[in-house]
């Protein structure tokens, strides 16, 4: 079975931990999160051609206030930086991780418009949207809430790491 | 101009290139093909192991050509050639068998051994504590108590992406999460080398050693991946070195493999063999020194032969013990009707004893038979042993002193001196003894002794007798079912009486001159007419006639008298029966 590193990155609060919780099969606490900035899960990916195992770094959220550990990008194949629907900011700064992480890893970065439950309360016209989008390589709507788009997105990482 | 002549030499070249060629190559390189033949053999014996194992190596095909070939031709030698097989693995196939039969044999000892060791020696259960108050499975404890270390686990890890590419474990339930706990440990690794301070020379810093309570993670980083190994107890330097050897065959056998991973650890299958040489244990010197001699299980070895010994020797005794007293059996009136051992030791005897035979306790005191373990049922019975009807003859003669006896088979004869009473007293004695069918001619080798003046002999002492038989017989009935006039078994039993004590008066009565007649009289109850009763009474008098006649007492003493209904008020089983009634003459 093929397995592979992916990281998950993105600002304070937009829900990554929440996002991932019922979808992988994990053995540490959350503590860890805040103790060594990372938590690591497993998330097994079955395509109809092979089974691909899925190493899921769940890094501590990134802020103006805490660094980017760019060494736990090392080895990674594929990231995914989530953001908060209902925070325009958190699409702001997610946009900053991107280019953070572009810049020690030439590898897809997927978005995460999380929250999708919610009503969306950000102002970025199709337009802008579309600008913030067009550097990764694919966008996803989940929520945490009722699980939309998580399988989805983790199948289509399997499916280009694979290729 | 120029440019043609230019062409005109170049092809004047390369035909006489062409030329030269085929002077030393000859014809199509004939030449060369031709001593590269004549040398073939030689060129190829010179690289052929290395070629093999060339192409092997970059693509496997030299295996999977072979292995058909190998095996067909392995097939015909085994068909062509079985008997010389055989042959060659007889000896082999026989040293296998003892070998696997030994090493099974030991290896249970072994385990027997430490089960015991574990669970029933105090060392065991204090361990056994000492797990549960610390709240470690007790395999672990034992572990931890036996070996000075132990490496549980080895991960193989690939540097750059901290995904495993390979694990080994003593334990296979420990192994389960390998993957995400060598992840972890690379975070981990990464945290400390972010959070310090680089090492002087610039390279990173690395984990090295993890210690907790339980056990030591020791960690040996590679340019490309590294070996990581938990292991149990006081770790000495010589695993850390097997770490690194390890890691160091596995950077040189699998270098293009850890450059170019994608995330197929299949790849690193084979790496199995190299982490299993990190796989070390050290026994506790204590532990090494009981483990050389599975003592305890022998022990347990031989108590169980003790035991088993032990018992088969009480088995045996109480056979034997058995079989000696089926003898007791041959003693005339007794009957052994059922002799069996229960459990180990005890025996059941069931007999059947004539209250004349010997008494079973004497019996078996006399052939120093214990009692202690033998339970004696005992009934009794009548027994028809001719030896017993002697020895019963022979008691009854104990108050005759001066009456000598002799046997003929069955048949006895008695002679000596009596008064005539004590010789009615004989013959009444002897008269009452089953199985003897008593004759009065025996006693006619016995002589009256008529000059003694004796109390006894007194004819009115003899009439008082004579009478007392009498009542006796008249007070006996014979009863019958309702409506019925056929004899039951104990009706002819009570006849068969009857008849000797009829017979026996006769003799007395001979004697007084006194002739004796026995009047039969049957009876019914109340239901039915009174003719139909009628009859049914005379059928029952008729038939105890009948078969007293049978028993043998003459037909001119008997009398069958029909009586009908005996309505008395006081029974109310009736009178179903038959009455006798000894009547007398003077034969004078």
């Amino acid at each position: 079975m093929i397995q592979k590193k992916i990281c998950i990155l993105g600002a304070s609060g937009v829900g990554k931990t929440s996002l991932i919780k019922q979808y992988v099969e994990g053995i540490f606490s959350e503590k860890y999160l805040t103790s060594i900035g990372v938590k690591i899960d497993k998330k097994i990916v079955d395509l109809s051609s092979e089974k691909v195992q899925l190493m899921i770094w769940d890094i501590e959220g990134i802020d103006r206030y805490c660094g980017f550990q760019a060494k736990y990008l090392r080895g990674a194949s594929a990231f995914i930086i989530v953001t908060d629907r209902t925070r325009s900011q958190s699409l702001i700064e997610g946009n900053e991780i991107f280019n953070m992480a572009k810049e020690v890893a030439d590898i897809p970065g997927i978005l995460a418009l999380n929250k999708k439950d919610l009503p969306t309360t950000w102002h970025w016209s199709d337009s802008e949207l579309a600008d913030i989008k067009h550097p990764f390589a694919k966008s996803f709507d989940t929520s945490a809430k009722s699980g939309e788009g998580v399988e989805e997105m983790f199948s289509y990482i399997a499916k280009i790491l694979t290729e | 101009m120029t440019s043609s002549k230019q062409s005109q030499t170049q092809t004047s070249d390369s035909q006489q290139m062409e030329k030269i060629r085929q002077l030393v190559l000859g014809e199509d390189a004939s030449l060369v093909k031709q001593t590269l033949k004549d040398n073939a053999r030689e060129m190829v014996a010179e690289v052929f192991s290395e070629a093999l194992h060339d192409r092997e190596k970059n693509d496997g095909s030299v295996n999977k050509v072979l292995l058909p070939l190998v095996e067909k031709s392995v097939e015909k030698s085994v068909s062509n050639h079985s008997e010389q097989f055989v042959g060659y693995l007889y000896p082999l196939v026989g040293s296998l068998v003892r070998k696997s039969v030994t090493a099974f044999i030991t290896d249970l000892l072994e385990k027997t051994n430490a089960l015991i060791e574990n669970s029933l020696t105090v060392k065991g259960l204090k361990w056994r504590f000492r797990a549960w108050r610390s709240n470690v499975p007790f395999s672990q404890y034992v572990a931890s108590q036996t070996f000075s270390f132990r490496v549980e686990q080895v991960f193989l890890i690939h540097k750059e992406t901290g995904l495993l590419l390979n694990s080994v474990s003593l334990n296979l339930g420990t192994a389960a999460d390998a993957d995400m706990v060598s992840s972890m440990l690379t975070a981990i690794n990464d945290f400390v080398a972010d959070s310090f301070k680089p090492n002087a020379d610039s390279s990173e810093q690395q984990l090295d050693v993890v210690r907790t309570d339980d056990f030591t993670l020791v960690i040996k980083p590679g340019p490309k991946a590294a070996v990581v190994a938990a292991v149990t107890g006081n770790m000495p330097q010589h695993v850390a070195d097997q770490l690194q050897v390890t890691l160091e065959d596995i950077h040189k056998l699998y270098d293009k493999e850890l450059n170019n991973f994608n995330g197929d650890a299949l790849t690193f299958e084979n790496s199995e063999n190299q982490l299993r040489d990190c796989l070390i244990a050290e026994l506790k010197p204590e532990a090494e020194q009981t483990s050389k001699t599975p003592w305890m299980a022998w022990s347990v070895v031989f108590l169980l032969l003790c035991t088993i010994t032990f018992l088969m020797a009480i088995r045996w005794q109480s056979v034997a013990l058995k079989d000696q007293i089926e003898l007791i059996d041959r003693q005339p009136g007794i009957l052994i009707t059922s002799l069996e051992l229960n459990g180990l030791r005890e025996i059941n005897l069931n007999v059947l004893r004539d209250p004349s035979a010997i008494i079973i306790k004497d019996w078996l005191g006399s052939q120093n038979i214990s009692l202690t373990h033998l339970n004696i049922k005992e009934r009794a019975y009548l027994s028809l042993d001719p030896e017993l009807i002697k020895h019963k003859v022979q008691i009854a003669l104990g108050t005759f002193p001066n009456i000598q006896i002799q046997w003929q088979g069955m048949t006895p004869s008695f002679s000596g001196l009596l008064t005539n009473f004590d010789k009615l007293m004989l013959q009444n004695k002897l008269s009452g003894i089953s199985g003897l069918n008593f004759i009065p001619s025996w006693l006619d080798g016995i002589v009256v002794n008529t000059d003694k003046t004796n109390a006894a002999d007194d004819p009115n002492v003899i009439r008082a007798i004579l009478d007392l038989n009498i009542a006796k017989i008249e007070k006996m009935s014979v009863a019958f079912e309702k409506g019925k006039s056929e004899l039951s078994v104990t009706a002819i039993e009570k006849l068969i009486s009857i008849k000797d004590q009829f017979n026996n008066l006769i003799n007395l009565a001979e004697q007084q001159q006194i002739s004796l007649g026995l009047v039969i009289m049957g009876a019914t109850d109340t239901v039915g007419t009174p003719k139909f009763n009628q009859i049914l009474s005379q059928k029952r008098a008729d038939n105890v006639k009948l078969k007293l006649q049978e028993l043998g007492i003459s037909n001119n003493r008997l009398n069958a008298i029909g009586l009908g209904v005996i309505d008395l008020k006081t029974t109310n089983a009736g009178a179903r029966k038959v009455l006798f009634n000894v009547v007398y003459f003077d034969a004078s």
